[in-house]
């Protein structure tokens, strides 16, 4: 028992001293670009690797292999570091700048940190840009009795969208995220993200404003005169109809009957069809018709 | 109530046929001040608006509910009316017209069917006239059905008409009403 102490206290003793010693160990972090220009693309931003060695106590070695995950990736914004162009597509990154965060994040002092290379490089593609269509994904329940009082107002209608340029090709239009709500009845705004459908795509435009104008809608019955075509000579039987229509409560007023003209459609008169159907051939903007009654009527055609 | 009286009669008009407008006679009798006088004695004030028309409602609402209320509108007002009628129609014989049409509701039920040379009964499914009185008269269903019930099931009235006119949406209406037209003719 005495000897297996002695012993595990001379391994502590002869641990201690090793640690102790200076070690100069190699590592290799997988590096990823990010934050490329809005006009630039990165090409396989996630091939490079950092290569350094760290020469320092074994204590800081041992911290470092613990505490560190080697799996852990790097990530280089390219708007927070300095880089330079190469060649057309070639750009290079001083791996000197890279000492400090790596100081920082080993707990090291930065001559203890070894770069194998001077620098890192990667290659960029000038983009190619197109202005797209916003489409925009919505689904809206209204409470009862309410609904949009117009379209489904957006702005921009259309972002600058920058890729490759057999890929913006074949892009038609850019969604948004989906607007959802459900038991609406009051005006609202939004901002909904814009969804690039694939990651080699960017914009300068990440939201996209959306106004939900709800009015509350009520619904209205207009009797009207049919009229028929001048010099027709035809006698409509009945020779008025009946306009159903909803409209929001605040163009109520303005809505009047002469606003309408329904018309018989005689196209077909000269074949004798036993009834001839109604149109609306004029009305309102900001109404929506819910039916007309009747929607054919009978006819004479009499003497001028 | 809701048959299709008023298109029917649209129709005869258009051949040139004279219509007596019963509705309309009604209407400016109403506004007779001896007429007006004897319903607001009977009434009440309150059934002329203040500026001396009828409340409609009000009258509707009184004569739908009392039947001794509409005995009294009756007695009151079918001699006077039927009066107008013979006075038009003399009027007419002067237009060489072959025929007249008097346009009246509840026409077998009051027994006035012998005032008449013939008489056509326009006829619909109730669903149908329930939905063109609520469309025209923006009626509730329970007042609709309270006017109706002083109205004649259609098969009563089937078997008194000598001529009956269908206006279901779906049979045409000038081919029957020329046909009625021609027999009319035919009897002038």
């Amino acid at each position: 028992m005495v000897f297996l102490f002695f012993l595990l206290l001379s391994a502590f003793f002869w641990l201690l001293i090793k640690l102790s010693d200076h070690y100069t160990v190699s590592y290799a972090y997988p590096v990823r670009l990010t934050e490329a220009p809005a006009d630039q693309f990165i090409l396989n931003p996630e091939t490079n690797v950092l290569r350094f060695a760290i020469s320092s106590s074994g204590y800081n070695i041992l911290r470092i292999n613990i505490f560190n995950n080697r799996k852990h990736r790097f990530e280089l914004p390219l708007n927070a570091i300095v880089y330079h162009q190469i060649n057309d597509k070639t750009y290079a990154i001083s791996t000197s700048q890279l000492r400090e965060k790596l100081s920082q994040q080993f707990k090291l002092n930065e001559t203890e940190i070894i770069f194998s290379d001077n620098e890192l490089y990667f290659e960029m593609e000038k983009l190619t840009s197109k202005v797209i269509p916003v489409k925009l994904e919505a689904a809206i329940k209204f409470r009862k009795e309410f609904d949009l009082y117009d379209t489904i107002s957006y702005h921009p209608k259309s972002i600058e969208v920058f890729g490759p340029a057999n890929l913006l090709d074949s892009i038609q239009t850019i969604n948004t995220s989906p607007l959802k709500a459900e038991d609406v009845y009051t005006s609202f705004t939004k901002k909904l993200k814009v969804v690039l459908p694939h990651q080699s795509l960017k914009t300068n435009t990440s939201q996209i404003e959306v106004k939900v104008d709800v009015a509350r809608f009520t619904e209205v019955q207009f009797e009207v005169p049919v009229h028929s075509p001048e010099n027709s000579n035809l006698k409509l039987f009945p020779d008025v109809a009946n306009i159903y229509f909803s409209v929001a409560m605040r163009d109520y007023s303005l809505v009047k009957p002469d606003h309408f003209f329904v018309e018989v459609d005689d196209s077909r008169l000269s074949e004798r069809p036993q009834y001839l159907s109604l149109r609306l051939a004029n009305m309102p903007q900001k109404i929506k018709v819910l039916r007309l009654s009747p929607e054919k009527v009978e006819y004479l055609i009499v003497n001028p | 109530m809701g048959s299709g009286k008023s298109l029917v009669c649209s129709i005869f008009k258009s051949l040139d046929i004279p219509v007596f407008d019963t509705d309309q006679q009604t209407k400016q009798l109403y506004d007779e001040s001896n007429i007006r006088l004897k319903i607001q004695k009977q009434f009440g004030k309150s059934v002329y608006q203040a500026d001396g028309k009828l409340n409609k409602a009000k009258l509707a609402q009184l004569i739908f509910n009392d039947p001794f209320a509409m005995q009294f509108i009756r007695e009151l007002m079918y001699p006077r009316l039927h009066k107008r009628f013979n006075e038009w129609a003399k009027e007419q014989q002067n237009s060489q017209c072959p025929y007249v049409l008097s346009e009246a509701a509840l026409i077998f039920e009051n027994d006035f069917q012998s005032h008449f040379d013939f008489t056509i009964l326009i006829t619909a499914p109730e669903a149908l006239r329930v939905e063109r009185i609520k469309e025209r008269d923006k009626l509730a269903d329970s007042e609709i059905r309270q006017r109706m019930d002083h109205q004649w099931p259609e098969t009563k009235k089937l078997e008194l008409a000598d001529f009956v006119i269908q206006n279901d949406g779906k049979t045409m209406l000038i081919p029957q009403v020329l046909e009625v037209h021609k027999k009319l003719l035919d009897e002038a």
